[in-house]
């Protein structure tokens, strides 16, 4: 790793690190419903939303009645933006005249938007009119976020409170997280990338005369999308000449703040966060990848400060830094170190002022190794998935940064909302693992963790795994999970792998070299994002729900303090461990092999 | 096929809305 690189490192994190405990603060406050200036400014708004939808705002939920109002939104929202793309031609903003997409596509980009995941089939500059991205896309972007944040603070709600039976009026919830949240900080981001150069209109794209021919290759597809092979399993590529570009046009920015702050991922355009239009310069891709982490990272805070102990967030908050450095060293090294088979035709791959070195291969001149390795990173220890650098053609080991992140659960500081109450239930199962290791019943925050704990922190973890790997295993043996794959043997079974984690985990990143737009991929990634969201989701709201019913305990000198090293280290060692034991053996046929046959013959 | 894919969804919720009911039956006893 170079110096440059680890200077944007350390500056990125202290960035971050400042804007913790502000953006924490703020938040605890919104959830809280203290009288804060903002509250107080927009109260009229807010009331007239809760007349409008006939909402009692006063009104608190059972953990149940939570879920299925959260539930019945996401319905509704998936249902929206199905519709919106299937009738599309027929609506207004479509100065590009595009066609409804096909009914399998339109159910995964409903599903996807709808799960906060953003998983594309499609290509955005190349199928969808600007009222869907608008109405449907952009639109859940602030949903499905404010979905996720919601849930977070219901369980905070369930471990702060002692004998209450319920965990607070989600319709509150979702239109403070929106109004309060999301609203501000995607306005003020998107004026700050606008101001780099990032396009916001609505007129019809631009065709322009190249200055000379362009030739390039592509990989030929059947009518169903799938890539066609020679005899020898190897992608047939076709030699295509043109002279004449069109650069796509519309509300970028508008999109582009959201889908960071959201972490939601969805490109406006196909080349997401790599192309200039979304992402032009140096400091917008800094500001984007700050927008990424702002909010996972300030929920610690605001974690702290809802339960009455600021430590418990801070706590939380090392234990996701020093896997996050850990995961992002592994890239910046891996993709610095460069690719022996590229050095073997006497590439210089050493960085120097002229350059940046190393594996520059899929990634953007203008961010080189570090920018693109830290982007990886941050976008896939959250659940965002935007990308500004292709994760296929990254080395076998950098590659699998961006994979364990999401096999992990994207706890490291993870999704907005999502994050927080992932590793909030991988603390259940360490304490639970402390309390039986010292013969103690387990405790966190006070409340005694119990059987029915234990089990819906089992399902909460659980079901990524099992629909991750089911997934993968069923997409490897049928024919229809085969044919979409562009590379033969480890890096193949990496792209499969990479698809069924990152639509399980509600991601949304691409490996590349695999072609989902097909009935199979659309389904069974659908299915896979719709599971992975909402039942641990559920899971979830069942262990708020029944933490807030219990007592709390006083803290005595055998409770095990959830505020210090020793409880950061077994935090992480629960990660670790049940990521490490559940995915290894597929990692070891991924990217582990592929790497050992990289560097076995350079 | 938009009848399918409509209806995937609306089982899709059905089967959440299920797991909410059955994890609601799984705590009553204790």
């Amino acid at each position: 790793m170079t110096a440059a690189a680890g200077t944007l490192i350390v500056c990125f994190l202290m960035l971050t690190l400042v804007c913790v405990k502000p953006v924490g603060l703020y938040m605890a406050n919104v959830f809280d419903g203290r009288p804060i200036w903002a509250l107080r400014a927009g109260a009229p708004l807010e009331q007239r939303i809760y007349r409008l939808c006939g909402v009692d705002a006063q009104r608190e939920m059972s953990w149940q009645q939570y879920t299925i109002g959260l539930l019945v939104l996401n319905l509704i929202g998936a249902l929206a933006v199905y519709a919106l793309q299937r009738l599309q031609l027929w609506l207004p903003l479509n100065p590009q005249k595009f066609a409804a997409l096909t009914p399998d596509s339109a159910f995964n980009t409903a599903v996807s938007f709808a799960t906060n995941t953003n998983w594309q089939a499609y290509s955005g500059e190349s199928a969808m009119s600007y009222l869907t991205q608008m109405l449907g896309l952009a639109v859940q972007n602030f949903l499905s976020a404010a979905s996720g944040i919601v849930v977070a603070i219901a369980l905070i709600r369930g471990l702060a409170r002692h004998s209450a039976d319920t965990i607070g009026n989600v319709w509150v919830d979702l239109t403070r997280s929106t109004l309060y949240v999301l609203v501000p900080l995607a306005l003020l981001l998107a004026i700050a990338l606008v101001s780099q150069g990032v396009i916001q209109n609505f007129s019809a794209y631009k065709d322009v005369s190249t200055a000379e021919a362009l030739t390039y290759q592509q990989q030929k597809a059947d009518a169903a999308g799938n890539s066609l092979k020679d005899a020898a399993g190897n992608p047939v590529q076709e030699r295509l000449t043109t002279h004449t570009q069109t650069l796509p046009m519309g509300p970028i920015a508008s999109q582009e703040s959201i889908k960071e702050l959201g972490t939601n991922g969805g490109g406006f355009l196909n080349a997401n966060s790599a192309h200039p239009y979304e992402n032009p310069t140096a400091l917008s891709n800094l500001l984007e990848m700050l927008a990424i982490l702002i909010i996972p990272a300030a929920l610690t805070y605001t974690f702290g400060r809802m339960v009455g102990d600021t430590r418990q967030g801070w706590a939380v908050f090392a234990a996701m830094t020093i896997l996050f450095v850990s995961m992002v060293s592994i890239a910046c090294y891996n993709e610095q170190r460069g690719n022996p088979l590229i050095a073997r035709f006497g590439v210089d791959q050493t960085a120097s002022p002229l350059q940046p070195g190393g594996n520059m291969e899929g990634k953007e001149a203008r961010f080189g190794i570090a920018a693109s390795a830290l982007f990886a990173t941050v976008t896939t220890s959250t659940s965002c998935g935007a990308v500004n650098s292709a994760h296929d053609s990254y080395t076998p080991l950098g590659g699998f940064v961006p994979l364990f992140n999401m096999q992990l659960g994207e706890v490291v500081y993870g999704g907005v909302g999502t994050g927080l109450y992932s590793m909030l239930i991988f603390a259940i199962v360490g304490v639970f693992i402390a309390g039986l290791m010292i013969g103690r019943t387990p405790e966190y925050l006070g409340k005694k963790i119990e059987a029915f704990e234990m089990k819906m922190s089992s399902i909460a973890i659980l079901v990524m795994p099992f629909i991750v790997l089911v997934g993968t295993a069923v997409a490897v043996s049928m024919s229809a999970g085969q044919g979409a794959v562009g590379n033969p043997q480890a890096h193949g079974f990496s792209e499969i792998l990479y698809a069924f984690s990152s639509a399980s985990n509600n991601n949304g990143s691409a490996f590349g070299g695999i072609s989902p737009n097909t009935l199979f991929y659309n389904s069974a990634l659908g299915l896979c994002m719709w599971l992975g969201r909402f039942w641990p989701i559920v899971a979830v709201l069942a262990v708020a729900g029944s933490l807030a019913a219990k007592k709390r305990i006083p803290v005595s000198d055998g409770t095990m303090p959830t505020h210090g090293v020793t409880f950061v280290i077994l935090l992480i060692g629960t990660v670790l461990l049940v990521g490490a034991l559940t995915f290894v053996p597929a990692l070891a046929l991924g990217p582990i092999v592929e790497h050992l046959m990289l560097w076995a013959h350079p | 096929m938009d009848v399918i894919f409509i209806l995937a969804l609306l089982v899709l919720y059905a089967a959440t809305h299920w797991l909410v009911v059955a994890l609601a039956r799984l705590k009553e006893p204790e």
